[in-house]
């Protein structure tokens, strides 16, 4: 049995994690005001 | 009734992240702010929206 909940809890901590350096990343790409 | 607000949370969650990304980006790109405002001001409406009406969908099942 797959507990879903955990993997759910797992994905939106991957989200949040990944959304911080997005920015960076983005702005570095597009060479913004870092 | 529930899944109307699962449906608004969800779409709140999602329209929060691209916001999350998207507004520092275009302040912080050259010439971006001028050209993407009304997208910004657009999603911030929305989401404000979107709050307001979460809200009283759950206020009514509740």
């Amino acid at each position: 049995m797959i507990n879903w909940q955990v993997i759910a809890q797992l994905v939106s901590l991957g989200v949040i994690v990944l959304v911080g350096p997005a920015v960076i990343i983005l702005l570095s790409l597009k060479r913004g005001n870092l | 009734m529930i899944i109307a607000i699962q449906l608004l949370v969800l779409l709140l969650i999602a329209l929060s992240t691209v916001l999350v990304v998207g507004v520092p980006v275009v302040l912080a790109s050259p010439g971006q702010w001028e050209q993407s405002k009304g997208l910004i001001y657009t999603g911030a409406g929305l989401w404000t929206g979107l709050v307001i009406v979460t809200s009283l969908v759950n206020s009514l099942v509740v």
